[in-house]
C-alpha cells in the first residue's frame, strides 16, 4: 500500500491564452515523496501550472515528466494522478463507498479487492461507517475526506490538491491539515498542493514555490523562504514583514552598514553580506524587533500608534518621527512590560536581522 | 452558470406561505374548467347510458377498440424513444453551447413550436403524398439508375404518423434534457477524467446517470402528450392507424356514444397517471410538482 511517489520535473513550461501569458516559462523539480506547495495570489498562475500537470490545460510549450516519463501528450485519464478539488467534486449520484470505488472499478479490479481496499481507505479517513451515505448527507470536512480517499485509493504516484481546504472554516481546516499530513506520511505519494494560504503551506510542506504573475518567484523550504526571501514580494507574502525602500547604503560605526530608507529611517545592518543589484528593500520581521531594555545596540525610536491582541500574540505598530511605521510582534506572555498607545518607546534589533533584498 | 455544488441546493426555493392566497384564482379556474368536467367524464363512463361497467366491457370485448388502445400506447412509446434518441445528442450540444451558438441551436429547437400543429401535419402530408416530395425524390434518384419507381403509399400509415409526431414532440424532449444537463457540474467530468475515466466512461458513468432526471421528465412529457394526440394521427394515420383521441372524437361527435367515449378517455387518463407515477418515482417529483433533484 505504501507506494513511494514519483518525481515530477517541469521544464520551460508555459501557457498563454491568446497572447496573454498565464504561465511564463517555468522550471520545477519535485522529489519523489515530497510535499510541495504552490502559493501565490489569485491569477498568479498556480492553478494553470497544476492544470498542466493534471492534463486539463494543454501547455503552449515545455515538458512535464512524471517518474521520468514525458506526459504532455498523455490525456488526464492515463496519467495515473490523483486529484482533490476545492469543491470536492464528489459524484452526487453515487454513495460514499461507490465514490471511493469509482477509480478502482475503472481499473477493472475484482469486486472482492475493491471491497477490501475501499473499506481500508474509508477507515484511513475515519469514515468507515459512512459508506452507504450519499455525499450530500455529509459535512464539508467529511466530503473532503471522501475526496481524499477517492484520490488515493488507487495508489497514484502523484497527488494534486487544488485548494482542498478553501471551502472549510478555520477549525476544520486545521484539523484537515493534520489529516492530510498524516495521510501523506502513510501513503508516501508525491503531493503538489495549491493554496493561497501561506500559513497552511508553511505548516504542511517540505518545500514551497511562490508564484506571481505567471512565474515561479522562489522555491525553498518554508524556513529558508522566510529567512532569505528573494525579494520584497516573497518577504511580504510569506509571513509579516516591515519593508522599507532603501535610498542609500553607507559605512556605519564599527564596520557596520548604515541603511538609509526613503522614509528617512536609519538602520544598521551587518556588513560583508552579499547585496543584490538594483533597487533594494530593507526587510525586518516583526518578531526581530523588541522593546529596548538598555541603550546598547542600535535602536529605532518612535511612538506606539496601535496595539492589536490576537490569540497568543500582541502586535504593536510604532510610528517613528520620520513617519515610518514599524510593526513589532511578540508572544503575549512577554507583553508584561505593558505599553500603551501614545507611549514613546525605543525598539532594539540585531543588525543581522536587517535583510537587504531585491525590490523586484 | 454554476448552480448546484454538492451539498448546496437542499430545498430549492419555496414560496412563503404568506403568498398561498395567490393560488386561489388558478385553483378555482382549474376546479371549474378542468377538474369538474374531468370528473363528469369519469362518472359518465360508468352511468351512460345505464349505470354499470357496460362501457368498459364493450371496450374489452372489442378487438377493434383494444387494437386502437394498443396502437395508442405503442405509438406513444415509439415516438418517445425516437425523440429521446434524436433529442439527447442535440440537448448535449445545446447544454455545452455558449453565446451565439447556444442562441442558434435554441432558436432551431424552439421556432417549430411557433407553427401550428395542423399546418405542420399538412406539411408532412405534402411530403408523404403519392406524388409528394418524398416519392418524387425517390423517383428522380431511381430514374438516374434507369429504374422506374412505383410511388410508395405512405399515407395513411404508421411511418408518417411517427415522423410527424416526432417532429412535433422533439422540443418537449430536448428542453427538459437541456435543463437537467445544464445542472450537471462540468467539474465532475474533469474529476472523472483524472480518476482514470476516458471520455466514454465519463459519459456512461457520470454524465448519463446525472442526466436521468431530464430523460425521465422529457420522456414522461412526450409520452403523455403523445397518448392524447389528435391532429397528426387524424391527418396522417387514417383508420388503419387510429389512435385513441381520434376514436374518442368519433364516438362522441359522430356516433354520439358519450358513455363509450368517456370510458376510453378514462382509460387514457389512467395510463397517463401511471406514467406520471413512474416519472415521479424516478426523479423524486412530488404531486406539488416543483422540481428538486435528489
Amino acid at each position: 500500500m505504501t507506494s513511494r511517489g514519483a518525481d515530477l520535473v517541469v521544464e520551460r513550461l508555459s501557457k498563454s491564452y491568446g497572447g496573454q501569458a498565464a504561465l511564463r516559462p517555468t522550471d520545477l523539480a519535485i522529489k519523489a515523496g515530497e510535499f510541495f506547495s504552490l502559493i501565490g495570489p489569485s491569477g498568479s498562475g498556480k492553478s494553470t501550472l497544476l492544470g498542466c500537470i493534471a492534463g486539463f490545460v494543454t501547455p503552449t510549450a515545455g515538458r512535464i515528466a512524471i517518474a521520468g516519463a514525458d506526459v504532455v501528450d498523455v490525456p488526464p485519464y492515463r496519467r495515473n494522478i490523483g486529484m482533490v478539488f476545492q469543491n470536492y467534486a464528489l459524484f452526487p449520484h453515487l454513495s460514499v463507498f461507490e465514490n471511493v470505488a469509482f477509480p478502482l472499478r475503472l481499473r477493472k479490479i475484482g469486486s472482492a479487492e475493491i471491497q477490501d481496499r475501499v473499506k481500508r481507505m474509508l477507515e484511513t479517513v475515519r469514515l468507515a461507517e459512512y459508506g452507504d451515505r450519499s455525499p450530500a448527507q455529509l459535512s464539508g470536512g467529511q466530503q473532503q475526506r471522501v475526496a481524499l480517499a477517492r484520490s488515493a485509493v488507487y495508489d497514484p504516484q502523484l497527488l494534486l490538491m487544488d485548494e482542498p481546504l478553501g471551502a472549510l472554516d478555520k477549525n476544520l481546516r486545521e484539523e484537515m491539515q493534520y489529516e492530510i499530513r498524516r495521510f501523506h506520511a502513510n501513503m508516501g505519494a508525491t503531493i503538489v498542493y495549491v493554496t493561497h494560504d501561506q500559513d497552511e503551506a508553511a505548516t504542511m510542506s517540505h518545500r514551497i514555490g511562490i508564484m506571481r504573475d505567471g512565474a515561479l518567484v522562489q522555491t525553498g523550504a518554508p524556513r529558508e523562504l522566510y529567512e532569505n526571501p528573494a525579494n520584497a514580494f516573497v518577504a511580504g507574502f510569506l509571513g509579516e514583514a516591515n519593508l522599507y525602500d532603501v535610498r542609500d547604503l553607507r559605512p556605519g560605526p564599527g564596520g557596520a552598514l548604515k541603511v538609509v530608507t526613503v522614509d528617512g529611517l536609519e538602520l544598521e545592518a551587518e556588513a560583508g553580506k552579499a547585496v543584490p543589484a538594483g533597487s533594494l528593500v530593507a526587510c525586518v520581521r516583526p518578531e526581530a524587533v523588541s522593546l529596548a531594555g538598555t541603550d546598547a545596540g542600535p535602536v529605532i525610536a518612535g511612538t506606539v500608534e496601535d496595539i492589536i491582541f490576537t490569540a497568543g500574540t500582541v502586535r504593536c505598530r510604532i510610528a517613528t518621527p520620520q513617519g515610518a511605521r514599524v510593526l513589532m510582534r511578540r508572544p503575549l506572555e512577554r507583553h508584561r512590560q505593558a505599553v500603551a498607545v501614545g507611549d514613546a518607546v525605543k525598539l532594539s534589533y540585531r543588525p543581522a536581522d536587517i535583510l537587504l533584498i531585491a525590490k523586484e | 452558470m454554476r448552480r448546484t455544488a454538492p451539498g448546496e441546493d437542499k430545498a430549492g426555493w419555496q414560496l412563503s406561505r404568506r403568498y398561498n392566497w395567490l393560488l386561489i384564482a388558478p385553483a378555482f379556474f382549474l376546479l371549474v374548467f378542468f377538474l369538474w368536467p374531468l370528473m363528469r367524464v369519469v362518472v359518465r363512463s360508468f352511468v351512460d347510458p345505464a349505470p354499470g361497467l357496460a362501457n368498459y366491457q364493450a371496450i374489452l370485448a372489442s378487438p377493434v377498440y383494444l387494437r386502437v388502445l394498443y396502437n395508442t400506447v405503442e405509438t406513444a412509446a415509439v415516438v418517445t424513444l425516437l425523440c429521446l434518441l434524436i433529442g439527447y445528442p442535440i440537448a448535449y450540444v445545446m447544454a455545452r453551447a455558449q453565446g451565439v451558438k447556444l442562441r442558434i441551436v435554441a432558436a432551431l429547437v424552439v421556432i417549430p413550436l411557433w407553427t401550428s400543429v395542423v399546418i405542420r401535419s399538412y406539411a408532412w402530408m405534402v411530403v408523404f403524398q403519392r406524388r409528394g416530395v418524398l416519392n418524387e425524390g425517390i423517383g428522380t434518384v431511381m430514374a438516374l439508375f434507369g429504374e422506374s419507381h412505383t410511388p410508395i403509399q405512405f399515407l395513411p400509415g404508421a411511418l408518417a404518423v411517427h415522423v410527424g409526431m416526432v417532429h412535433i414532440m422533439l422540443p418537449f424532449m430536448i428542453l427538459p434534457l437541456v435543463a437537467s444537463m445544464r445542472n450537471i457540474d462540468r467539474r465532475l467530468m474533469r474529476a472523472a477524467g483524472v480518476l482514470g475515466a476516458d471520455p466514454i466512461q465519463s459519459f456512461l458513468r457520470v454524465f448519463l446517470p446525472l442526466s436521468l432526471p431530464g430523460v425521465s421528465a422529457g420522456s414522461a412529457l412526450v409520452f403523455m402528450m403523445s397518448l392524447g394526440f389528435y391532429v397528426t394521427p387524424a391527418l396522417l394515420g387514417g383508420p388503419r392507424h387510429m389512435m385513441s383521441a381520434v376514436l374518442i372524437e368519433q364516438q362522441a361527435n359522430q356516433l354520439l356514444n358519450w358513455g363509450l367515449a368517456s370510458a376510453l378517455a378514462t382509460l387514457l387518463l389512467l395510463v397517463t397517471l401511471a406514467i406520471y407515477a413512474v416519472h415521479a418515482r424516478i426523479s423524486g417529483v412530488g404531486l406539488a410538482g416543483a422540481g428538486g433533484r435528489a
